[in-house]
């Protein structure tokens, strides 16, 4: 802990240098925090090139923007600014890893990945919840349980129509997201 | 499939009209990468440097741009950020050149003090390649259309009026082993039997069966080559090389797996490939899925394959009739100028570490290059079939 905050007040000497137009410290800032941020880019791009460009980005917004910025703990800043970029990049370049497959490419990192995947679930449970209670139990029968939408239609006692429609409809973006989704729910209901 | 959607989210996100739920289920999906490996470690600590280098020369050129007087003082204590502004040098100079007339090349280079005087010159490589049949006879293949060539097994061999060379079975045809091979300062196109093009570069040769039985197509090479796959998909096409095996449906791809390069290099233009290592022993190696627009690296000592964006027009300038060059250093250059015009390279008092731009005509003499190099201050001289490259 002590070295943690000796930590902090080391980034803090050094950024308040970094307002003084120190070019030094700028050196020590980027040698010190530059892997950090291409690595973080880069597990999300899979490109050389973007996460440099990333990286290029995020350095130059430190320096430039020098005199502006108040950073109370420069590596939440970097990780909030890493993570703003590679959101753009993605929607940018229409480039992303689908779900499953980063679920299967991190499926044997450990206990850090089984938390982040547990938090992920919580996440996507809690957009689910987002869903009207209708709209939910329909969903429910037909993605967890599988059912069709005739089967869905007899037991609910409403026309297919209407099931489709608020499938299709209602859940519009969602849908599609929870379909692909749907193993790794299944998996998630058997480990919990 | 759900690749749409966290698109859309993604959108929303963007447009700043993604809900609470949204947004947390995006910063999920964000940290939940943090699990995979990090790239950095499984990098040499030399190639790790040169990244950081590279990084930091783009942060300080794009600060030299706006605030001229800060970025001196960094400069002169980062040595290689000279060279970054050199790079501008160059690349203007080269694109001079390339602007100019042929008439009045000579007049000028007449007048220009550094370049240094081409003495004998070179000609460019021409289509010629090496036919071997699989009972060994070898035919000399040239630019010249002489209808068909041979015939085996059902198998017939003809050359096209523009002198490629197309192959055509008949349903009976038996599959045999054929292999064209280009030497250097040579290149050739070839149509295979189930209508694949091939463009051969020089120093390279493909070996096929002159027609497809077997449930995948399977094909293999040395140096460099350019294909347009056939779309066929019960019969997936395999490219194996030295190191690597590449699988396609149908798709448009430059392979270049030249020995004397650092890497063998996959660049996809259409389509999509799976790359992977091409190794018996290893069964858990690695696989990487390339979407047009990006090259893959796989390198001989390393374990991985590295996926980079790449200048697509760069990889396959060579096959339009161009050398390209983007920011690549001299021996790259000079590798390939090797290969085309059949020339021995040495180099005297050192290597630059410089990098160039450029981009010239493969119908040039060999003084052509020579030229641009020395626009860029690098000398060279021709003694017989070697070039020498002179660093002061």
């Amino acid at each position: 802990m002590a070295e943690l905050q000796e930590q902090t007040s080391n980034d803090q000497l050094l950024l308040q240098q970094l307002q003084n137009n120190d070019a030094a410290a700028f050196d020590t800032l980027y040698d010190k925090y530059w892997k950090l941020v291409y690595s973080a880019a880069y597990k999300r791009l899979n490109d050389e090139n973007y996460a440099k460009d990333i990286t290029q980005d995020i350095f130059l917004q430190l320096w430039q923007r020098r005199h502006q910025l108040t950073i109370t703990h420069l590596p939440a800043y970097l990780y909030t600014a890493v993570r703003n970029n590679v959101l753009k990049w993605m929607e940018k370049t229409q480039r992303i890893t689908p779900v499953p497959e980063l679920l299967e490419q991190t499926a044997n990192e450990g206990a850090d990945a089984a938390l982040l995947r547990k938090e992920f679930m919580i996440k996507y449970e809690n957009l689910i919840n987002t869903l009207t209670a209708s709209q939910q139990q329909i969903f429910r029968m037909r993605y967890q349980q599988e059912l069709s939408t005739a089967e869905i239609a007899e037991k609910l006692n409403i026309s297919r129509k209407t099931v489709q429609n608020q499938l299709g409809k209602s859940m519009n973006n969602l849908r599609e997201l929870l379909g692909s989704l749907f193993f790794v729910y299944q998996l998630h209901l058997y480990v919990s | 499939m759900d690749k749409i959607d966290i698109l859309e989210l993604l959108k929303k996100h963007k447009e700043g009209t993604a809900s609470k739920e949204e947004v947390e289920f995006l910063h999920a999906y964000y940290d939940l990468f943090d699990a995979k490996e990090d790239v950095l470690a499984a990098m040499d600590p030399a190639d790790i440097t040169a990244l950081k280098q590279s990084i930091r020369a783009g942060i300080d050129a794009q600060i030299a741009a706006t605030e001229p007087a800060v970025v001196r003082s960094i400069n002169t204590r980062y040595k290689w950020l000279a060279a970054a502004s050199v790079l501008l040098l160059f690349s203007i100079a080269t694109f001079v050149f390339i602007s100019r007339k042929p008439a009045n090349e000579t007049a000028s280079v007449k007048n220009e003090p550094t370049v240094s005087p081409v003495v004998n010159d070179i000609a460019p490589g021409t289509n010629q390649a090496v036919l071997t049949l699989a009972d060994g006879t070898v035919i000399a293949l040239d630019d010249k259309a002489n209808g068909v060539i041979s015939e085996q097994q059902g198998a017939v061999v003809k050359k096209a009026a523009d002198g490629h060379v197309l192959y055509a079975s008949n349903e009976k045809a038996a599959a045999v082993i054929n292999t064209i091979s280009t030497p250097n300062g040579g290149q050739y196109r070839l149509t295979l039997a189930d209508g694949t093009n091939v463009w051969l570069n020089a120093a390279s040769s493909i070996t096929f069966p002159t027609a497809f039985t077997s449930a995948t197509r399977e094909v293999k090479i040395t140096g460099e080559a350019y294909f347009e796959v056939a779309k066929d998909k019960q019969h997936p096409f395999k490219v194996i090389s030295e190191n690597q095996v590449i699988e396609v449906l149908g798709t448009h791809f430059n392979v270049n797996t030249y020995n004397d390069e650092p890497a063998e290099k996959t660049t996809l233009l259409e389509g999509s490939v799976k790359v992977s290592r091409n190794s018996t022993s290893n069964k858990e190696t690695a696989t990487k899925i390339l979407v047009p627009g990006q090259q893959s690296l796989l390198h001989r000592s390393k374990a991985s394959i590295r996926v980079q964006s790449a200048d697509t027009e760069e990889a396959v300038a060579w096959k339009n009739g161009y050398f390209k060059f983007d920011r690549v250093d001299i021996q790259t250059i000079m590798r390939q100028v090797a290969r085309w015009y059949n020339v021995e390279i040495e180099y005297r008092g050192g290597i630059s570490d410089d990098v160039f731009v450029g981009k010239i005509a493969r119908s040039e003499n060999v003084s052509g290059v020579l030229r641009i190099l020395a626009l860029s201050k690098i000398k060279t001289a021709v003694e017989g079939r070697k070039i020498i490259v002179i660093n002061q």
